[in-house]
């Protein structure tokens, strides 16, 4: 288990840092998220031993690690760019560990064929690292790492230099090779769709804290601050006040968007401002008016955008507001929903969906 | 494609040209010199014979070809000692300093040769500033014999070698990412396996132009030799200067320029051979 209390880096007057505590378990896959410049590298090369922490400490399995060098942790980095040794052959990348390890050649010989056909890199094995793909090279610092079965697995935006499909494909396969291996992953990462498709936690970092750190579901669905809201997904935001609670029945005043009701079994302060946030694709665009357990705001369809998959419109309400709403477009074509710029719509949703954040 | 071949011929004249009229063909004229004869009044007389190679290897210049070779090496191992520290520290600095230093290597080149020999020599000199100071916090009474000898000579070679062994030694260092470093410390490697393994492999090319912009002026030097060594450095640049000046028999100056193209040849094909920095194989650019 790795334990991270109150740590703490600053550059100067500057803090990269702030108060970090997290409990990291055995086996977990975990995800550091957030904007560029938040942090969440610097708290891995913190990790890592390449950074020296200001306050707080690092403890690995019980025991404090927050001082000892990079070549003494029982934890393993794949760098962003993967530093790979490009005078060595891929063998030799993947082998550098353990033979200054002064491991026994038969030994290096099994861990480094295993690992190989892990990532699937048999055939490249002679090869020189300048020579394979990007892709290829991501599985090299992979392999690199792996072989020397740390207890920790440090992977800082691995997949963020590759494009589009090949990212996707390593995501898939990151996520079975470390059910595999069982090895626990910290990833860090600024892209949400990776950080929600792989961890079993996510922490959110902005500005050297983190805001917010539950599994991805929670934090998809249950945002507990507008930042985190704003920075998965899209959402949209409606400030005003609670009026009135009574049971699970909450009435919302929206400063210009009208009264909405919102069940939840949240017991929320009555009075205070809060921010309600709904996502586009948990509303729909109708002409016909609400049933009794659905809100909706009036207004008039200023665009269309077509997605492949979805199509997002953007709704101007009559308070002047511009809400996102996606539509699945297999649903448009099956109920036959089309609508055209201009358009006087509803924009409807139901009283379960959304979360209220207190401002 | 063929118009590019011609653009390429086009531009590739003007340093041919210049090569070929200023660097063959004198070195040509050297090689036709070697094998002919001095005449009484000085000239060059073209009876093409061996008579001045057979002269070269008979005792006394063989001597002092092999001792240049020797201090060539000396002043080569140690001018490397200091210079790759300097550039190690000077390539993983923050860029401010890496300016000032680059400033402070290149700020030499502004000065005239021979007046840093002068300045060297009343540096180093019995009445110089380091023998003036020493007696002055009463370290010494006597003055240290600092120039005149071999330590002079090497102080030279070892002063003026340094920014030329420095440059390359800093432009292959300063090549090196971060990360490579790290990714080393990472894998459970040492600061000195890192070094070993990581850094200097790097610094190859570097190291290898570096040794070779020492190592080949040194053995062709005159300068400092005449001026901060005593009677036992004289080196074969010396000698082969005294040919052409002194004693003006160029046919056997160009002998000796010759055997001294050929080992300085010798020695960097031979070194090559072990490292080929053109073969290297820094394909990973990120």
């Amino acid at each position: 288990m790795l334990t991270l209390q109150n740590l703490t880096k600053k550059y100067g007057q500057f803090t990269a840092v702030q108060n970090v505590d997290l409990n990291i378990q055995k086996g977990e896959f975990f995800c550091l998220l957030g904007p560029s410049g938040c942090g969440k590298t610097t708290v891995l090369r913190m990790i890592a031993g390449f950074e020296k922490v200001t306050a707080g400490s690092i403890l690995l399995d019980g025991k404090d690690i927050t001082d000892l060098p990079p070549n003494q942790r029982d934890v393993n980095t794949v760098f962003q760019n993967y530093a790979l040794f490009p005078n060595m052959t891929v063998c030799d990348n993947i082998s550098y560990g353990l033979k200054i390890k002064k491991l026994s050649a038969t030994e290096i010989k099994q861990r480094v064929e295993r690992v190989v056909n892990l990532v699937g890199l048999e055939k490249f094995i002679t090869r020189m690292p300048g020579s394979l793909s990007g892709g290829q090279q991501q599985r090299v610092a992979l392999a690199r790492a792996l072989v020397n079965e740390p207890s920790v697995l440090l992977l800082d935006e691995p997949l963020s230099a590759l494009d589009k499909k090949i990212s996707e494909q390593t995501r898939i396969e990151l996520a079975e090779l470390q059910k595999k291996v069982g090895i626990t992953f910290i990833f860090v990462t600024h892209n949400q769709t990776e950080a929600l498709a792989l961890a079993d936690r996510i922490a959110v970092m902005k500005e050297g804290v983190i805001v917010q750190c539950d599994e991805p579901k929670e934090i998809y669905e249950r945002p507990t601050t507008r930042f985190v809201a704003d920075f998965i997904g899209n959402m949209n935001f409606f400030e005003g006040k609670i009026t009135n609670q009574t049971g699970e029945e909450i009435t919302l005043n929206m400063n210009k968007a009208g009264t909405f009701q919102y069940r939840s079994s949240r017991n929320l302060s009555v009075g205070k401002d809060v921010i309600f946030c709904i996502r586009p694709e948990r509303m729909k665009i109708s002409l016909l008016p609400p049933s009794d357990y659905e809100n909706a705001i009036s207004g008039t369809i200023k665009q269309k955008i077509y997605l492949g998959d979805i199509t997002k419109y953007i709704v101007q309400t009559d308070t002047g507001m511009l809400i996102d709403v996606i539509a699945q477009n297999y649903l448009i074509q099956l109920s036959n929903e089309f609508y055209d710029l201009e358009e006087k719509v509803n924009v409807i949703w139901s009283k379960t969906s959304g979360e209220v954040i207190y401002a | 494609m063929l118009k590019k071949i011609k653009e390429f011929y086009i531009l590739l004249f003007p340093p041919a040209f210049w090569l070929i009229l200023f660097f063959v063909v004198p070195l040509l004229i050297v090689f036709v010199f070697s094998f002919s004869t001095q005449k009484a009044d000085g000239g060059v007389q073209y009876i093409l014979n061996l008579h001045n190679f057979q002269e070269v290897f008979q005792g006394v210049y063989l001597k002092v070809l092999l001792h240049s070779f020797f201090y060539a090496l000396v002043a080569t191992v140690i001018t490397l000692l200091i210079a790759f520290p300097i550039s190690y520290f000077m390539a993983f600095a923050t860029t401010k300093i890496k300016l000032i230093m680059m400033f402070l290597i290149i700020l030499p080149f502004w000065t005239n040769f021979l007046i840093k020999i002068y300045a060297i020599m009343s540096l180093l000199g019995n009445s110089g500033i380091i023998n003036a100071f020493l007696m002055k916090i009463g370290l010494i009474s006597q003055p240290l014999h600092l120039m005149n000898n071999s330590f002079g000579v090497m102080f030279g070679f070892v002063y003026w070698n340094l920014p030329f062994m420095i440059l390359p030694i800093f432009s292959s260092l300063d090549k090196i990412d971060v990360s490579l470093l790290e990714a080393s410390l990472d894998l459970s490697a040492s600061k000195a396996q890192t070094l070993k393994k990581v850094i200097l492999p790097y610094s190859m090319p570097g190291l290898v132009a570096g040794i070779i912009f020492a190592f080949v002026p040194t053995m062709g030097s005159f300068v400092i030799p005449e001026f901060l060594g005593g009677t036992n450095d004289y080196m074969i640049g010396n000698v082969i200067t005294n040919q052409f000046v002194k004693t003006r028999n160029w046919p056997f100056g160009s002998a000796l320029s010759m055997i001294l193209i050929f080992l300085v040849m010798v020695c960097i094909s031979l070194y090559l051979r072990f490292y080929d920095p053109s073969n290297n194989k820094r394909t990973v650019e990120i």
